[in-house]
């Protein structure tokens, strides 16, 4: 389903708005089935067969607030997509994308509006010019959106800058070396997961989930090709393109890879507003193994303790591979253990050698010397899945972390991608940055607005206490802008349940509590059409937040407002 | 061929690394790096030769290595030129050694396990549900534990309970640093301290059927702190490397680092850690230097990952041998400093050494086995910390009266200062903690029986003529389980198929087979469940907290009759002399019920209380288990002990207890896409997931 709705975005492009439509119809039918968006959709856009929100009515350009800046948060499934409106220093607004990206299948489903609308949005909010656009990291659910250059929807923008992590860089040698473990060990996953997707077909559901994310493709079937691809020219990987688009559209000029606490970071046209970068850290010593901080922080790390994992992954059933741990005068190949002139009766007798070929136990209810489930042939292969995790983790921490500083009121809107723990402990206690612990606990204490990490995943919103050393929710919002704390959780968490074999639990239940706690009620979810008044809360107190918002009438976006 | 005149050896001798290679790598080490270890001398079934593997009675080594599309030849222990050297010298680039490693030190821990718990032991046998060859559960008894020494390419090595098999990984390490050497393989199968960890999970098992799944934050972590003391205190068991270390801290095993305590040595430092994996005693601090783990009583409150707790009940172990130690060393101490408790700078003299060293190994094997002896004092499901520590205090007063050496008050002190005690006990004294007497909890049920709800709540303490009343009256109805044969009556053939009609309990086993032990346990498994629910057990239903009242929320699984039922998971015998020199026989009998638990409390509610039978396949969110350990001594036909879970299987503030725990959220051993909490240890949810890989898994997320 998932394919077909892209395929429908490109057609869309160039075909009528009938054709358009009669796609969405069908999209929608299916939707109609599904349980959950019975309980999401309370419009009457979303019943089945009904018309889907049209291009969206809000077709008018996005006016920032004179003093301060509007951000627009999508509702387009579970990813990220922001949109941000500051008034520029010649009095016209300055517009600045940061992700664009979802997983397939987690919108119309969800009663939630299908990526053409929004980027029909974008592109009435900005006359087709973004003045600047930020990639936290090149996961599907940031970079989908984008397309491919040529048929990609933001084909006729302009675009005037564009920022990138360092990890991005085409010249650092870190980004380098990272981007070929990266490769390396895609492609050596997608090797273990065919094989695997042969031993025992129904062990492989949590692996696909994950290589999704790091390929961007959408069936296991294209995961080798993509992954190829991806190490042949790691710039040209799914993922990437969307990626590369962005950076010929701002131009080699233009593009930035930020390395954090160094670059000073301006927007284009915007005066009184500065953007620290937080993350991820640019340092050698994390790509070690031996570095525990490492460990959490990079895709390469424990690339050693994992490559003969890789290798063997990569050589194929029976194959023999170069890193065998014994010399080859101690070995036997296994497909000639069963007719070795010394060992072939042990092994047929103890391990056996066909499927259902069994020998007789002693006793009638003793077991078999040679049982097919005592076998171990695929067991190894079980250990892709953690490591698609730590890789996926790695790419996590590979997110740019922007805080944006409104100078005059010193309001921080902190932007963490999808961080993880690693890359937030980094912000302050790597030692290169540990200097810097002053700055970081300074810019969280005054922020207002916290756009949580990782669709608000386990140890993607670090838990603490004010005295803890290490940046965390309870160093957010300190004094008075306690009172205007808000956080946006870019999740839709029905649909994320629903993944499968494992769900994934987005939002954690205790880290949603803890926002709304922290933030009394002012938490917007991509999933949740309203953000309603807990009880507790003042009238008076309510009513200052409310009237920085507005909840587009089509359910497309949010749209909130920080005052300087 | 054999001479007639000469008797077999009783032992057979084989070279192992002591802790792991990379000791062999350090000069200060080198010294100790190997050492050789007795174990039984096996035969082959017909009396011939160990067949090579090893395959012996308890272990089969299989060495295939899929990763490596490749097998490596099985070592043959009984070749001449082998026998004559004390096996294979260590060497980490030969597979045959891995393999005489494994099973040697597997067959250490498999002989701890058998002289504490006065039986052989067994392997978890394979239970198949009913499918298309049989309309029944049968039950297929497994003789050998299988262990594949280079299965994973992975930072490493797990109990498969599904494979009744140790899968060991190894891996390259690419860091280069004082300890490691860059494109060296380490290999988990090569750890002294794993293979003991992973063959406890094993053995364990193999005692208890239903003991992994988790009903509370203790019952992973406890699993994980069982297989390191074991780990631990078998290597206090090796004389020369207990010499070596006792020297080397000057006999103050408490505030020295000595490599005793340190779990998983290469492993850790191949990891990136740079100290053991799992360092349960101390820390080595930012200033390098070594310093003991302290007793924090607020320490449970705060951890809640399986390895980090169990480190806790690691500690607390420990910390009672330490008490222990220092007790019975304090004379050698004065005799050896004049009296002043000062040693002189400098070594200790060897003398002082070897007795110290004595003295450690005698109380680290006394602690070891009464760690595991515990096994059979503790509730058959959800067990905690604090149950543990009763169940070993309450072995150990039934086998020595009196406790000299102190062994139980260093147990009580070392578990109180962290943290550690059980839930409502009326003092932290032994009295206190011994589980109550069979017939104690026989005189109470009595007495709540004839008072109804109000003594129920209150609790009232029955008299000494009641219990001795009870102790009396119940002597010939377990007379009866022991020598009549239990009919099944209208049962017959809904359960243990393989005795239908009659089945008879086998007291006394002094058979040496494997095979006929686990038959005859399966059979008493058979009586012992006709007895409860069809014959003179049951007037102890009360007592036991089983119910078969209909009236039970209809979630409690019942039988085709509509009566809720009972699952003998577990008969065991165990054989032990007490301290006068006594043969001590015991019969540890596990009984519990199940209900269905489910994650909504509505559901439950609507469940519990619904008009019509819940269908046999469905099976609720959840599983809720509770029931008993009812120990039987054999030789007074008196029940023992009776150890009820805290609940019945009709309590609902149990099950809210469980599920509140269930569906809570898991502790930071979790990744950053699945939050809920794992359901069981035994039962995988898909094909690739293994429990204890998850659980053992390198994590540092």
């Amino acid at each position: 389903m998932a394919r077909t709705a892209r395929k429908s975005a490109k057609r869309h492009r160039k075909s009528t708005a009938a054709k358009a439509a009669a796609t969405k119809k069908k999209t929608t039918r299916k939707a109609g089935k599904s349980k959950a968006a019975k309980k999401v959709a309370k419009k009457p856009a979303k019943k089945p067969g009904a018309k889907p929100p049209a291009s969206n009515g809000s077709g008018e350009p996005m006016r920032p607030p004179q003093d301060g800046v509007k951000i627009r948060m999508y509702r387009h499934g579970h990813g990220d997509c922001f949109l941000l409106a500051f008034p520029g220093r010649d009095g016209e607004p300055v517009y600045v994308l940061i992700d664009c990206g979802y997983k397939p299948g987690s919108n119309v489903a969800y009663g939630l509006s299908d990526m053409d609308a929004i980027i029909r949005n974008i592109s009435d909010a900005t006359n087709k010019h973004l003045d600047l656009v930020v990639v936290t990291h090149e996961h599907q659910d940031h970079v989908n959106g984008f397309g491919k250059p040529g048929t990609s929807p933001f084909d006729d923008f302009t675009i005037g800058e564009a920022w990138f992590a360092w990890t991005e860089s085409p010249n650092d040698k870190l980004a380098i070396e990272l981007r070929r473990r990266h490769g390396d060990q895609l492609l050596g996953l997608v090797a273990a997961r065919n094989q695997l997707a042969v031993a025992s077909p129904d062990a492989v559901g949590n692996l696909d989930a994950l290589l999704m994310l790091e390929l961007g493709v959408d069936t296991a079937s294209d995961f080798a090709a993509a992954a190829a691809a991806k190490k042949k020219d790691p710039q040209n990987s799914v993922n990437k393109q969307g990626m590369k688009l962005i950076k010929d559209k701002a131009g080699k000029e233009r593009t930035v890879y930020v390395v954090p606490h160094q670059n000073s970071l301006k927007i284009p046209r915007v005066d009184g507003v500065r953007v620290h970068a937080l993350g991820p850290p640019h340092d050698a010593d994390l790509l070690k193994d031996e570095d525990p901080q490492g460990s959490e922080a990079f895709p390469g790390h424990g690339f050693g303790a994992r490559a003969s994992f890789f290798a063997a992954a990569k050589a194929g059933p029976g194959e023999r591979n170069g890193i065998d741990p014994f010399y080859s005068r101690f070995a036997i190949p296994l497909d000639e253990a069963f007719k070795h002139p010394q060992h072939s009766a042990f092994f047929k007798r103890h391990y056996g050698e066909e499927q259902g070929r069994v020998a007789p136990a002693e006793q009638p209810d003793e077991c078999a010397d040679n049982p097919d489930w005592r076998r171990i042939d695929g067991d190894w292969l079980f250990s892709a899945e953690e490591l698609a995790l730590v890789l996926n983790r790695g790419i996590n921490n590979t997110s740019l972390v922007l805080a944006f500083e409104l100078e005059k009121s010193g309001k921080v809107l902190l932007f963490v991608g999808d961080a993880q723990r690693g890359n937030w402990k980094s912000w302050t206690t790597h030692k290169k940055e540990h200097d810097k612990i002053d700055l970081v606990r300074d810019l969280l204490g005054r922020t207002v607005l916290y756009k949580v990490g990782h669709h608000g995943s386990h140890n993607a919103t670090l838990n603490g206490t004010d005295d803890s050393d290490y940046p965390c929710l309870d160093w957010m919002g300190q004094g008075k802008h306690a009172d205007e704390f808000a956080a946006m959780i870019t999740a839709v968490n029905a649909w994320a349940l629903k993944v499968k074999p494992k769900p994934w639990v987005h939002p954690l239940p205790s880290i949603k509590a803890a926002l709304h706690k922290k933030a009394q009620g002012r938490v917007f979810q991509i999933d949740t059409p309203t953000v309603d008044k807990p009880a507790g809360v003042s009238a008076g107190e309510w009513q200052d937040f409310q009237s920085r918002v507005r909840i587009d009438a089509n359910g497309l976006f949010f749209d909130y407002e920080v005052h300087n | 061929m054999q001479s007639l005149d000469i008797e077999a050896p009783r032992s057979r001798r084989l070279r192992i690394f002591a802790f792991d290679p990379s000791l062999a790598q350090r000069t200060d080490t080198a010294a100790i790096q190997e050492i050789v270890v007795a174990i039984p001398w096996e035969r082959s079934a017909d009396g011939g030769r160990l067949p090579e593997g090893p395959v012996g009675e308890y272990i089969e080594v299989v060495d295939v290595d899929p990763a490596s599309g490749a097998v490596y030849p099985p070592v043959n222990l009984d070749d001449p030129n082998l026998l004559a050297q004390d096996g294979l010298s260590p060497s980490e680039g030969n597979p045959q050694f891995h393999q005489q490693m494994v099973y040697a030190v597997a067959m250490t821990t498999i002989g701890h396990f058998e002289r504490a718990l006065g039986r052989v032991a067994l392997w978890a046998p394979r239970r198949q549900a009913p499918d298309k060859t049989s309309k029944e559960w049968r039950s297929e008894f497994v003789r050998r534990l299988r262990i594949y020494p280079h299965a994973l390419r992975d930072q490493n090595a797990y109990y498969s309970p599904s494979k009744r098999a140790l899968l060991f990984g190894y891996f390259s390490v690419l860091s280069k640093d004082a300890d490691n050497t860059p494109g060296t393989t380490v290999f988990a199968c090569l750890s002294h301290d794993i293979i003991a960890h992973e063959t406890t999970h094993a053995l364990l098992d193999g005692v208890h059927p239903r003991f992994n799944e988790p009903s509370n934050p203790d019952v992973h972590a406890f699993h994980e702190g069982f297989a390191d003391i074991v780990a631990m205190f078998q290597h206090f068991s090796y004389a020369g490397v207990l010499r070596d270390q006792i020297g080397r801290t000057r006999g103050q095993l408490n505030d020295s680092e000595s490599l005793l305590g340190q779990l998983a040595q290469q492993f850790g430092r191949a990891t990136g850690r740079g100290n053991a994996l799992r360092d349960a005693l101390g820390e080595t601090g930012k200033d390098g230097k070594w310093r003991r783990r302290m007793p924090d009583p607020r320490a449970l409150d705060k951890i809640g990952e399986p390895h980090a707790r169990g480190a806790i009940l690691v500690a607390a172990v420990f910390g009672a041998f330490l008490l222990v130690y220092k007790r019975r060393t304090s004379d050698l101490f004065r005799l050896a400093t004049q009296g002043t408790g000062i040693l002189p700078e400098g070594e200790i003299s060897p003398d002082l050494a070897n007795r110290l060293a004595e003295e450690a190994s005698r109380c680290a094997r006394d602690l070891l086995h009464m760690c595991i002896r515990a096994l059979d004092y503790c509730p058959p499901v959800g067990i905690t910390f604090g149950d543990y520590l009763r169940a070993i205090v309450t072995g150990d007063v039934n086998l020595n009266a009196d406790d000299d050496l102190g062994y139980r008050v260093a147990l009580i002190e070392s578990f109180r200062a962290w943290g550690i005690y059980p839930r409502g006990i009326r003092s932290m004294s032994i009295e206190g903690l011994v589980w109550p007497s069979g017939a104690e909890v026989i005189a109470e049920a009595e007495i709540a029986a004839k008072g109804g709800k109000r003594m129920k709540r209150t609790g009232a303490t029955p008299s000494k003529e009641a219990i001795k009343s009870a102790r009396d009256s119940s002597a010939s109805d377990i007379a009866d389980l022991f020598t009549d044969v239990q009919k099944a009556g209208r049962y017959g053939g809904s359960d243990a198929s393989a005795f239908k009609g009659s089945s008879r309990f086998h007291k006394w086993d002094l058979s040496s087979d494997r095979y006929q032990v686990w038959r005859n346990m399966e059979e008493s498994r058979a009586a012992v469940w006709r007895w409860l629910v069809l014959g003179k057990g049951k007037k102890y239903l009360d007592a036991f907290g089983l119910v078969i009242d209909e009236d039970a929320p209809k979630t409690v699984y019942r039988n085709a009759f509509g009566e809720p039922t009972i699952e003998v998971h577990s008969v065991r015998t165990a054989l032990r002399r007490d301290s006068r020199g006594q043969t001590v026989t015991d019969i540890v009998v596990e009984a519990t019920q199940r209900r269905r638990g489910y994650f909504e409390a509505q559901q439950q509610k609507d469940k519990d209380e619904s008009k019509k039978p819940i269908g046999q396949r469905e099976d609720g969110d959840f599983k809720f288990r509770a029931g008993c350990t009812i120990i039987i001594d054999g030789t007074k036909n008196t029940f023992r002990h009776i150890i009820r879970t805290p609940g019945r299987i009709d309590d609902d503030g149990e099950l809210e207890i469980v599920r509140a725990y269930l569906t809570g959220e898991a502790e930071d051993d979790q990744n950053a896409f699945d939050g809920r909490r794992q359901r069981s240890l035994s039962e995988p949810r898909a094909a690739c997931d293994e429990p204890f890989a998850i659980l053992h898994r390198h994590h540092e997320d």
